[in-house]
């Protein structure tokens, strides 16, 4: 059995640790109130204009834009979203994983822009190009968002990747959450050999869905990639805040089976004293 | 007299929605040039350049919003454009846009790259825009 001092050590040192936990529980629920009315926010922005781009690339005619178009490079980039830090359960492992099956399955040489710490030494380790790697451990901004779509374009223009996948999590519910890939480049239009649809009331493109397309595109680019980092930011505190609640439990239930044992080894050493003063006593009489 | 036709306006951002109002005329800055919503425009999309958009509210109340790229729809009775950074003349600061437009000619006359020369157009062009529209501080 422990002593009665190594138990009041272990005791005193869970207790500290469910401070700790408690309060990354505590800071983790007020990030995720925030992100969620952010979130509300970045979903209108960007399922609009997915909508917006995933309409227009619906007519035959958008084949001809420079982002429906195939590039001759076949190599492809993954902006792959994930945390700065840890803590917070299966989040980020599950991003990485399935950020690699879709490697494994698409076999072709990989570029990869890591948003989040995390995701770069995932990948990182496992032998994966890492050609950047951005933090997310500040709330999402646009104008990282912006930078990350430039970067992107670039590379694309330039005949760098031939396609363009963002991996993330989206947010479902607070205890729901699922990990994704997403093609952002190139567009998919519709088959050349789709039948033309009538002009008669439908959405107007001047001068046409491709010209379209090709001015509307960088700005798609951004907010679905805002979208993304908003999306994973909520699913990061969500899962903190779950990781976080649950640790804080069972240090919890950790204390209780401790001090439960330290009052039982108390209580045992108290009775033999008494047992033996009474033997002791009992046998000078 | 009757109250003229008007139409949803629906600005949103990264940060939320900037505005909702029925407005009687739009006029924007497309990246295929200026185009004007009035009540029963067809249905149609445009990608919008850097630039103003005039707002005739319902009740003929005329605002400016400088608009910094995004797209637009027109559908049904509603405009809505979503845009990565939209402000009102009041939240631009124009000795600070002034020294971003001085900054940008300074690296512009430099010999940089395709990239950097483009990137910095665009943040020229913002800097210009952000100057016409703080013209109109005082319209809020």
């Amino acid at each position: 059995m422990p002593s009665l001092k190594h138990v009041k050590r272990r005791i005193t040192s869970v207790r500290s640790t469910k401070q700790i936990t408690k309060a990354m529980d505590l800071v983790a629920a007020s990030k995720l109130a925030r992100m969620k009315a952010l979130l509300s926010s970045a979903r209108g922005l960007y399922k609009g204009a997915d909508a917006m781009i995933t309409d227009a690339a619906s007519f035959p005619q958008a084949c001809g834009s420079v982002y429906a178009a195939s590039r001759p490079s076949d190599k492809i980039a993954y902006i792959v979203i994930a945390s700065d830090r840890g803590l917070c359960g299966g989040y980020n492992s599950s991003v990485g994983k399935l950020a690699m099956a879709h490697m494994q399955e698409h076999r072709a040489q990989e570029q990869v822009i890591a948003l989040g710490a995390r995701a770069a030494s995932f990948l990182d380790r496992r032998g994966k190009n890492v050609c950047s790697s951005h933090s997310t451990s500040s709330a999402p901004s646009y104008e990282q968002a912006q930078a990350v779509a430039r970067r992107v374009l670039e590379g694309y223009m330039a005949g760098e990747f031939g396609e363009v996948y963002v991996v993330f999590t989206r947010f479902l519910t607070t205890v729901t959450h699922q990990p994704e890939v997403v093609k952002l480049l190139p567009i998919e239009t519709a088959p050349d050999n789709a039948p033309l649809r009538s002009p008669v009331g439908e959405v107007r493109y001047e001068p046409s869905p491709a010209d379209f397309l090709d001015s509307a595109v960088p700005a798609y680019l951004e907010m679905m990639i805002y979208g993304c980092v908003v999306e994973a930011a909520v699913c990061e505190h969500a899962a903190r805040m779950m990781s976080m609640s649950s640790a804080t439990k069972n240090a919890q239930e950790i204390i209780e089976t401790l001090t439960l044992s330290y009052n039982r080894s108390r209580q045992s050493m108290i009775t033999q004293e008494i047992n033996e003063i009474v033997s002791g006593a009992n046998a000078l009489n | 007299m009757a109250e003229k036709k008007a139409f949803n306006l629906k600005v949103i951002t990264p940060g939320g929605v900037k505005v909702e109002e029925r407005a009687e005329m739009v006029i924007m800055r497309a990246t295929t040039g200026d185009m004007g919503v009035l009540p029963g425009h067809e249905p149609c999309s445009a990608a919008l350049d850097q630039g103003i958009l005039r707002i005739t509210a319902a009740g003929g109340r005329q605002r400016r919003l400088g608009v910094f790229g995004g797209l637009a729809k027109v559908e049904g009775d509603t405009l809505t454009v979503l845009t990565g950074l939209a402000q009102w003349p009041s939240e631009v600061e124009p000795e600070l846009a002034q020294a971003e437009r001085d900054e940008c000619l300074v690296r512009l006359r430099e010999e940089r790259d395709h990239a950097h020369t483009q990137r910095d157009k665009e943040l020229l062009n913002q800097a210009l825009v952000r100057i016409e529209l703080s013209e109109f501080r005082d319209e809020a």
